[in-house]
């Protein structure tokens, strides 16, 4: 499989001594759906507007569909569809206007206008002016206008950010759909962990400008296994706890409840019998919810302990 | 490539302030002098006794080139450049397969065209107010005199080429700045700056006094082809505009 985006040492500061971006290699392959996660401030929008020669690179280099973007820049962005951040529309055109505008740079067929419009459901709305569109209506047309050209790689910067819940599946599905479809490579940035595994076939996740994990979603789920949590909550935490060191040696009692890491499913019903035999009175066991802070301090603090030093 | 931009640009420009700033400036001038040839007639009718084509626009002339007409370059050219700035859209612009130096050249030749049908408009507009003026008081003289074209195209494209330095930076400022207010402030303090220090020897190089200038050492004095500060006008405009090319390639941020 070829890589469609590779970077090398990707660096870069907005001022002297405070670095945005560490050393990212970002390896994102033909036909992925790569979820570029990471909590707000992390470095996503930074190493996308380099990608899209945005920003001016400062160290580490850029390779889009195998060639280098600081010679190729016209040649790669004609192959490459984006929205970053906040829709770049002009409101006092109306939804096909703003798409003529791109289609005339492109130099794409009217017929295609219509697709892109039919696409993302603003057929209705195409000769409203944008002022008069809702944010989730302006959403759905800057990624139209990202379809316009058929690009073979498509970076959207957090495409379902102020969408309603109902907006945020649309959006979803239209990616997994286009993916499908068409083959097209998207690289996709969010800081909503779940919103991500519904769509992605590779993540990367960063934080504090440093990449720190990067593989297909079936590591990132194993990784997440591995790093699962149990709660259980009782009559008697304390002697709980004693029962639950002789089964999962890093249980631990946090707050009102004992987490341990749930690794295997027989031992923590084994753990249950002893506590009920205990003569404790069990509450609870669920397992907790693996979100994206968790996460991040497993992957902080755990693996890449010497990012935080 | 540039032409497609440009195609770009004009299609920006539908239902855009720019336009209608055009459309209404431009006739603010023969306006105010449609109400006062109809309203003081006596007065009018005896200083465009001779020539009153001719006194006629230089009325107009006299009236727009101090401050009215270098106000509304500034205007302009803010509004023009700040379309993608206001939207936020020059990430988009800038994510598309074009180069940057025919994006900031279609975005110059943009505002030239609006600058230029607004020379043209004013124009029509300075006519049709005479001839208006005239059926209103058959005492005006227009329609028995000759109306000179050549002679009002010559002034035209005089005070316009003495626009083209004042355009030019204001274009700059406009693209460096993302803010607003500051290039209209910049525009309007050097302005003001341009009339205080009229009478200074070496006014021919401050590029915002040129418009006043031209109306006043070379239309007043009949002197028919471009004049030395016109010239500069133009030198100022073309290395104004290649610095501009440069500048924005070399942006640390694009859009």
């Amino acid at each position: 499989m070829n890589n469609i985006i590779i970077t090398e040492d990707l660096c870069y500061e907005f001022a002297k001594g405070t670095a945005v971006l560490k050393n990212v290699n970002l390896i994102v392959p033909e036909g992925a759906v790569y979820g570029f996660l990471g909590p707000n401030g992390a470095g996503k929008t930074t190493t996308l507007r380099l990608l899209l020669g945005l920003l001016r690179m400062q160290k580490g280099s850029v390779k889009i569909f195998g060639n280098s973007f600081a010679q190729n820049r016209i040649s790669i962005l004609k192959q490459t569809g984006s929205l970053i951040e906040q829709p770049s529309l002009y409101p006092h055109l109306t939804g096909s206007e703003n798409l003529d505008v791109y289609r005339i740079i492109y130099g794409c067929t009217k017929q295609r206008v219509e697709e892109v419009l039919k696409l993302v459901k603003l057929d209705d709305a195409r000769g409203k002016l944008v002022k008069a569109y809702s944010l989730g209506m302006k959403q759905r047309l800057s990624i139209a206008l990202a379809l316009l050209h058929k690009p073979k790689l498509l970076i959207l910067d957090e495409p379902t950010n102020g969408l309603d819940p109902q907006g945020i599946i649309e959006i979803r599905e239209l990616i997994t759909s286009l993916a499908k479809d068409t083959g097209v490579t998207v690289l996709v940035s969010s800081h909503n962990l779940s919103e991500v595994e519904k769509t992605a076939t590779h993540v990367g996740i960063i934080n504090k400008g440093s990449l720190l994990f990067q593989g297909n979603i079936e590591e990132l789920q194993k990784m997440k296994a591995k790093n699962k949590k149990v709660m259980i909550c009782t009559s008697d935490n304390d002697a709980s706890l004693g029962i639950a060191k002789r089964f999962f040696a890093d249980a631990e009692i946090k707050g009102e409840e004992i987490l341990i890491s749930a690794d295997d499913k027989d031992k923590i019903a084994l753990l249950n019998e002893e506590l009920v035999h205990g003569g404790i009175g069990v509450y609870e066991i669920s397992t907790m919810k693996n979100n994206l802070e968790d996460l991040f301090i497993e992957l902080t603090t755990k693996d890449n302990a010497d990012i935080n030093n | 490539m540039l032409t497609s931009i440009i195609k770009t640009e004009f299609l920006k420009s539908k239902r855009s302030a720019s336009v209608r700033l055009t459309l209404i400036g431009s006739a603010f001038i023969p306006f105010i002098f449609l109400m006062i040839y109809i309203f003081k007639p006596e007065h009018f009718m005896k200083a465009l006794a001779v020539n009153p084509w001719i006194e006629h626009y230089l009325n107009g002339y006299q009236s727009g080139t101090a401050f009215l007409l270098p106000m509304f370059i500034i205007l302009i050219t803010s509004l023009v450049t700040q379309t993608e700035t206001k939207n936020n859209a020059w990430k988009q612009v800038y994510a598309s397969p074009v180069s940057i130096t025919s994006v900031v050249l279609a975005k110059f030749i943009m505002v030239q065209v609006i600058i230029i049908s607004c020379f043209i408009l004013f124009d029509l507009y300075m006519g049709l107010t005479a001839v208006a003026a005239n059926i209103v008081n058959p005492g005006y003289k227009f329609f028995s005199s000759h109306l000179d074209m050549n002679a009002v195209l010559m002034y035209t494209l005089k005070i316009y080429t003495a626009t083209l330095a004042i355009s030019a930076i204001q274009f700059w400022i406009s693209l460096r700045f993302k803010n607003y207010i500051l290039p209209l402030g910049i525009g309007m303090a050097l302005l003001i700056t341009g009339l205080i220090v009229m009478n200074w020897e070496y006014i021919y190089l401050y590029p915002y006094a040129y418009p006043l200038l031209t109306f006043m050492s070379s239309i007043k004095q009949n002197q028919n082809w471009l004049v030395k500060h016109e010239y500069i006008s133009m030198g100022y405009a073309l290395v104004i505009l290649l610095l501009t090319i440069v500048d924005v390639n070399r942006f640390k941020e694009k859009g």
